[in-house]
């Protein structure tokens, strides 16, 4: 029973990071309509920048991120700006490929910047766990928990209550509508831009702190682990990143240990993508996505 | 795919005949001279160029052109994103060494059940991936390539694992050994011969998607992927036309999944990655989506890059160097990759073919009798 509650909020944890790395995605795709493959990339800028910060130039962990932060929603809002904007109303899928051109070429700059082994993040929180019942949580995953609901909470009031929420909403349901309010398209765009590379940045940064994962090349990779998370989670629902990142995690994180060998190496790592075949067989439209209906 | 081919031919509506074009194989004179300078090409080439590397290097273009045709089908003509067509190339791949190698049969038998066992999985996979337009295919398409590399690592006794396993299927056709040709007296290098086998096939892939893209099945593609609901409305099936192009495209990558093994020799499942998926797409875009000489075109120009780069790479300042820390040359291709994705988007959304065709058009121009004008009145409707 303890080892099960164990693995749960192990599970918690994962799915948290996995809900940050999918939370980016759909902040764009809320409000710009854009697939923005480009995360990725803001999740790998935003792990080495941090890694910069502290390790290197020795500045306080919690500063370093703020830092990190920072520099990768500037660049997201000018790639945005500079690039992505020509093209996000063209059609569907030349910004998809745009963006997907974006994230092919940021990684390897990475790699030829910070080279190409592994790094450590150090131990920002140390080993430090809380015991509850026999149930031990790392601090590291408390942070990762606390601040993946403190950032939902965040986003739940920033679209219901502000004027650039509800714009930025208003904009996603009907772009020619809402510029007919006085909502400007480019703010709308640049803000959801800068908001990803922010999510991004931190999900990079929670990523590289993981006691497997660490900061290498690759790191990318996981970042399209979101893309189950979408899929279960609906393209557009904030509420459904989460849900779907904790339930993705939970599951994956109990086929990790419960699973037997006899299924084969590296299973583990295509749960995700598995769960995702199965709930586009049940419910495309994913949990929480609505069924698009659409009129000619 | 060749029932593609004959059955709109028009024989079982004969009135609509008059309507649609005639379906020949080539239809224009141009396009006979064409097919035929392509025929000479197949075989002048290999026989006049020596450079074993430079003819490695076209026929790993050309391989990676025919899975970019079948791509072509999908993502430029029905207007469906796909990032795992590296999943259907590495079943073609290893369908090869199964049927080809471990049973011995000939090419004859393996080329074909390569690409029907990459088509049948696409078959079976598409009800699922189309349900829904948009970038869904791409997010499906990708767990395709993950998921492939899982189960290929574990079936050991075909793909040998991890560390892969070498082809022994043979490229023969009868009595005709491509890899080591004779001709009376001539001896052929492998390369040589591979080359005819390759770029013949090239040919045959252009000819036979110039011919479906004219017929009722590829019109249809092209409706779906122009306007969805306008062309349901047409009474084109959606479901089926997406799922036709899901399975050419799957068929196609097969073929080249199955050259691609007996090229190399060694296949290793780790190689049908996401990066293989990218550089396909990168050919296709760059070439020109939706063009039946893109993908050639592309082929050629993104298997270049990175022989260009390793033949630059020790004059540039911030590459890797005994140690220092700095690009290596996989990574620079990836970022040119990146970079040409981007620049042709924004630049020739077109692609390398509509480069070429505005160059065409400026030489015949000028050269013709209407002069300087009619470039410039040519403009606007190229840009």
């Amino acid at each position: 029973m303890t080892e099960n509650l164990q693995i749960l909020v192990s599970g918690i944890s994962l799915g948290c990071l996995l809900a940050l790395l999918a939370l980016g995605f759909v902040v764009v795709a809320k409000s710009t309509g854009v697939f923005n493959l480009t995360q990725g990339a803001f999740v790998v800028m935003g792990a080495y920048l941090t890694y910069t910060g502290h390790r290197t130039w020795g500045l306080p962990f919690f500063l370093a991120v703020l830092l990190s932060v920072a520099v990768v929603a500037v660049v997201a809002v000018i790639l945005e700006a500079t690039i992505v904007h020509r093209v996000s109303t063209v059609n569907l899928f030349t910004p998809i490929l745009v963006t997907f051109g974006l994230l092919i070429i940021i990684p390897p700059i990475a790699a030829g910047i910070w080279g190409s082994d592994q790094r450590s993040m150090g131990d920002p929180w140390g080993l430090s766990v809380l015991s509850v019942g026999g149930v031990t949580i790392t601090h590291r995953d408390l942070a990762v928990i606390i601040s993946t609901f403190v950032i939902l909470a965040a986003f739940g009031l920033f679209f219901r209550f502000s004027r650039l929420g509800l714009a930025m909403q208003a904009t996603a349901l009907d772009p020619e509508a809402a510029l007919a309010q006085g909502v400007s398209d480019r703010t709308v765009h640049r803000l959801s831009w800068g908001i990803a590379g922010a999510l991004g940045a931190f999900a990079g940064t929670m990523l590289a702190t993981t006691a497997g994962t660490g900061l290498g090349p690759g790191l990318e990779h996981f970042a399209l682990l979101a893309i189950p998370v979408i899929i279960l989670g609906g393209l557009e629902s904030p509420l459904g990143a989460v849900l779907g990142g904790l339930f993705v995690g939970i599951v994956q994180q109990f086929a990790v240990v419960r699973v037997p060998d006899a299924f084969g190496s590296g299973f583990t790592e295509v749960v995700p993508y598995l769960l995702m075949l199965v709930i586009m067989l049940v419910r495309p439209e994913g949990f929480f996505g609505t069924k698009k209906i659409r009129r000619i | 795919m060749a029932t593609d081919l004959s059955v709109p031919a028009g024989s079982t509506r004969p009135p609509a005949g008059r309507t649609l074009p005639p379906l020949r194989l080539v239809s224009t004179r141009l396009g006979r001279i064409g097919v035929a300078l392509f025929v000479v090409l197949v075989f002048a080439i290999p026989l006049n160029m020596t450079s074993t590397y430079w003819l490695g290097i076209m026929n790993a273009a050309g391989i990676a052109a025919i899975a970019a045709i079948g791509l072509n089908v999908l993502t430029g003509y029905d207007g469906q994103l796909s990032l795992g067509h590296a999943f259907f190339v590495g079943v073609g791949a290893f369908v090869t060494q199964y049927v080809g190698g471990i049973h011995g049969l000939p090419m004859i038998v393996w080329l074909p059940v390569a690409g029907l066992a990459a088509a049948l999985i696409g078959a079976a996979v598409a009800p699922f991936a189309l349900r829904l337009r948009g970038p869904y295919l791409m997010m499906v398409s990708l767990a395709l390539v993950f998921i492939g590399i899982y189960v290929a690592r574990n079936l050991e006794s075909i793909t040998g694992g991890n560390e892969g396993t070498i082809v022994l299927a043979r490229a023969t056709l009868g009595p005709i050994d491509f890899e080591a040709l004779t001709l009376g007296p001539l001896v052929f290098a492998r390369e040589q011969g591979l080359f005819i086998l390759i770029w013949a096939l090239v040919g045959l892939t252009l000819l036979a998607v110039a011919n479906v893209m004219r017929s009722r099945s590829g019109r249809a593609m092209q409706a779906v992927r122009d306007h969805d609901m306008a062309a349901e409305v047409l009474g084109v099936g959606m479901m089926r036309t997406q799922t036709n192009a899901f399975v050419l495209t799957s068929f196609l990558a097969g073929v080249a999944g199955g050259l691609l093994a007996v090229n190399l020799q060694y296949i290793r499942p780790d190689s049908f990655n996401v990066e293989l998926s990218v550089q396909y797409l990168a050919i296709i875009v760059i070439g020109g989506l939706g063009s039946l000489w893109g993908p050639v075109l592309g082929a050629i120009f993104v298997t270049l890059v990175p022989v260009v780069v390793d033949l630059v790479s020790n004059e540039l300042p911030f590459m890797a160097r005994g140690g220092e820390s700095g690009l290596n040359t996989t990574d620079l291709s990836l970022i040119l990759y990146g970079v040409l994705i981007v620049v042709f988007l924004l630049a020739e959304p077109k692609g390398l073919v509509a480069t070429f065709g505005r160059i065409g058009r400026l030489i015949t121009s000028s050269t013709g009798s209407a002069g300087r004008r009619s470039s410039t009145t040519n403009r606007p409707d190229t840009a």
